[in-house]
């Protein structure tokens, strides 16, 4: 096993793939010679040539509509947006087309794709490259929409992504790829899609969390442990669509208190349906009101002020402090 | 406090009328709801309902009079003062079909100048908004009180902002009134506070040993059999400690005198066997220290025997032999019978019916300090009389002056009383009993 920065774990992962499964093509802008704007794709060009990785001219929409075409010819492409920001060019086609193929053709067809794009902020970045818009796509039907949180399980999911026989978008939290190294073993692994997972166990409240707020949640969850004897369970929910909300119901019903963490905005975000699933499944074991700590309804603000928007682990500890004196 | 009444919106979009009659007097007294004044509009004559249960104060108007709405017509005095700060939870809105027959809730309190509307019916449930809404509880709370068949709206809340919690419903299944939904059987309780409040059952124990290395010393025998009694006495009892100071130079120049005397016969003449004979004289005149409280069938059961436990501080802890009928007993029986029972709790021979039976309890700390303490009350009983310690002390004599200052042995009484059973001045009463007993050992003779 190696140590692996996230970016390293997903390249292994495209990799691997493709020496497995010829059908495996990847393209975008830059991915090719360059090896992607943050090297995930780094080194595929040389081992595969340019008919398997392929740059492209500067049009997201034509990127996502050139996959679909070869997802239903049967290729499996693994397309790249340089940023999520930039993706809602190739939304149409992904709305209009790659989620609804499969219904559509009564069947007949399906589209195996994944669009890849790295998202969110604490990167110090430009505008349109910091945000977490994953909600469009979990709102979409017919979309799976994957967001990994360390090296490990971002290779494990790549890989599921890839074998998916649907379109799956996969954000890859920025803030993570070169932000700590992880062992990702060499031979294959992989998560299946729609699994949450308990990242750590406690019995006094329930962190639901996903993506690069998973971070701030750990540390919030060991300060409350250090400072407070909380023991909070966290929750990763790996896969925003379709939502696996087994998990943190019953984590709920187990502590009575949930806070949700994530960098999106608030409003309609995924937090509220987390909640929505808890008032179904969970609504007679609640203790509290299930708090959010999220991003604000602004657009996000450029770095000077972003670490103000993203959650912290200040917020998330005094979010769980009111629900638990609550 | 006067209330003032104003003319109500007669409604119907109705300004002004014509009083037609005064159907009160200055000094009457007149029920919530009674007709008060006949008021005729240029549609109908209508009966005016007192807007509260009071005295009338002043009426403002007479037969003839053009009055307006709004304008001030008669001034109540409202002699239960009190009804309008009682806690809301008193008088929950009775839902429950199983008890149709039962009087509906009083109105509440009563702003009756600010009300706009008319008074309705005696037989209308007042709508306060208030009390008519769902009780304030977690989800999870409800899940407990629907699985443990407690009503909500029974349970006296302890959470914040008036919310119920689970700990008061556990507790209110534990101690309270049956699961409402037992129709066979209905309720007694009209939906007040009961007699016995409820407690929160468990905390949870924080994890000291984060701050430092800690010993857990498991809670044995005694200890434990003290701190049960001690936290069911504590949260079933209001208590009060009513105090005072008894001069006993004179009992102690007394008790000096007859010492030795006593202890050929086998006794020690301590200042708790006179506390003995001074409480039982004050337990006669006043009965109700000589009680305990019956919260299931809400009655005073007042004791016809002097059975009085002396607090006893002994190796194992604390334990309070009782002596059987202290009112028949002279103060040489006392003294030897306190010694021996004394010396028998030390050795730890006393037996249980040594220890059962009390109606009232002494407890004295004086040998070892203190001016003055809060004694717990031995539940059930009513009361306990603590003795702090004497002290010589300058005392002021003399009602006018020259006043005169004289060194005084003063010992420090403290009785602590159920205010569900018995009030301050009681409680004044009976300790003037005590104090005056120990102050004049000739009284105590003829106890």
């Amino acid at each position: 096993m190696a140590k692996m920065t996230m970016v390293q774990a997903l390249n292994l992962a495209l990799m691997q793939e493709m020496e497995k499964d010829d059908r495996v093509i990847v393209l975008g802008e830059d991915v090719g010679v360059d090896g992607g704007v943050f090297r995930v794709t780094d080194g595929l060009i040389e081992k595969f040539g340019p008919d398997r990785v392929m740059d492209t001219p500067l049009a997201e929409s034509g990127i996502a509509g050139f996959s679909i075409g070869m997802a239903v010819y049967g290729l499996r492409p693994v397309c790249e947006m340089q940023f999520s920001g930039f993706s809602y060019y190739a939304m149409h086609q992904m709305e209009a087309h790659a989620a609804r193929l499969r219904g559509r053709s009564l069947g007949r067809f399906h589209v195996p794709m994944v669009l890849r794009c790295p998202y969110g902020g604490g990167v110090r970045a430009l505008e349109h490259h910091s945000e977490s818009r994953e909600a469009y796509w979990a709102h979409t039907p017919g979309l799976k929409m994957v967001i990994p949180s360390t090296p490990r399980n971002a290779r494990a999911l790549l890989v599921s992504a890839i074998r998916d026989p649907d379109p799956v978008v996969f954000y890859e939290p920025k803030a993570v790829y070169r932000a700590f190294r992880e062992e990702v073993p060499e031979e294959e692994e992989i998560l299946p899609i729609g699994k949450s997972q308990v990242v750590r166990e406690g019995r006094d409240v329930t962190l639901v969390s996903y993506g690069a707020s998973l971070h701030p949640t750990l540390e919030a969850a060991t300060r409350l442990k250090e400072e407070r004897g909380v023991e909070a369970e966290v929750i990763d929910l790996l896969t925003i669509s379709p939502l696996d909300d087994d998990l943190f119901t019953a984590s709920a019903r187990k502590t009575g208190r949930v806070v949700i963490v994530h960098e999106a905005p608030r409003s309609f975000g995924p937090g509220a349906e987390i909640m929505a699933r808890l008032m179904e499944k969970s609504f007679l074991y609640l203790e509290a009101p299930v708090r959010r700590v999220t991003g604000f309804d602004i657009v996000i603000p450029l770095f000077q002020r972003e670490m103000q928007y993203l959650p912290g682990a200040n917020r998330i500890v005094n979010a769980v402090r009111e629900t638990l004196d609550f | 406090m006067p209330v003032e009444f104003k003319l109500p919106d007669l409604g119907e979009g109705i300004h002004e009328g014509e009083i037609i009659d005064v159907l009160v007097a200055v000094g009457d007294t007149v029920e919530d709801g009674q007709p008060i004044l006949v008021v005729e509009t240029d549609k109908a004559t209508t009966e005016v309902p007192a807007p509260v249960t009071g005295k009338v104060a002043a009426i403002l108007v007479k037969p003839g009079d053009e009055v307006k709405v709004g304008q001030v017509l008669m001034t109540f005095s409202t002699e239960d003062e009190s009804r309008v700060t009682r806690p809301a939870v008193e008088a929950p809105p009775k839902k429950s079909a199983e008890a149709p027959a039962q009087p509906p809730p009083e109105p509440l309190p009563a702003k009756a100048g600010e009300r706009e509307e008319p008074v309705g019916k005696a037989d209308e449930a007042p709508k306060s908004p208030g009390l008519s809404g769902p009780v304030p509880a977690t989800p999870s709370t409800r899940r407990l009180a629907r699985e443990l068949g407690v009503d909500l709206r029974r349970v006296p809340p302890s959470g914040p902002g008036g919310r119920v919690t689970a700990d008061d419903v556990r507790a209110f299944a534990e101690h309270g009134a049956k699961p409402a939904a037992k129709p066979e059987a209905p309720p007694v309780d009209k939906g007040e506070i009961p007699l016995a409040p409820a407690v929160i059952s468990r905390v949870e124990f924080e994890d000291h040993a984060r701050w430092g290395p800690v010993e857990r010393i498991p809670l044995k025998s005694i200890r434990r059999a003290t701190a049960r009694h001690m936290a069911l006495a504590w949260s079933q009892i209001p208590h009060v400690a009513h105090q005072d100071v008894a001069d006993i130079t004179e009992l102690e120049s007394f008790r000096r005198r007859h010492k030795a005397e006593i202890a050929e016969r086998g006794g020690a003449l301590s200042l708790t066997v006179f506390a003995l004979k001074a409480a039982v004289a004050a337990l006669k005149d006043h009965p109700r220290f000589n009680a305990s409280l019956d919260t299931a069938t809400e009655e005073i059961v007042l004791k016809q025997y002097f059975h009085i436990g002396v607090a006893v501080d002994s190796e194992r802890g604390l334990v309070v032999p009782v002596i059987r009928d202290v009112d028949r007993k002279s103060v040489t029986d006392l003294a030897v019978e306190l010694l021996s029972l004394a010396e028998r709790t030390r050795e730890g021979k006393t037996q249980v019916e040594d220890l059962q039976g009390g109606s009232f309890t002494i407890t004295n700390i004086g040998v070892l300090g203190g001016t003055g303490f809060n004694p717990i009350i031995n539940f059930p009983q009513v009361a306990i009389l603590g003795l702090a310690q004497a002290r010589w002390q300058p005392v002021v004599r003399g009602r006018h002056e020259p006043f005169e200052i004289v060194p005084r042995l003063m010992l420090p009484l403290i009785l602590g009383f159920d205010h569900r059973v018995v009030d301050g001045a009681d409680a004044a009463r009976f300790l003037n009993r005590v104090r005056e007993n120990l102050e004049d050992p000739e009284k105590l003779l003829l106890v």
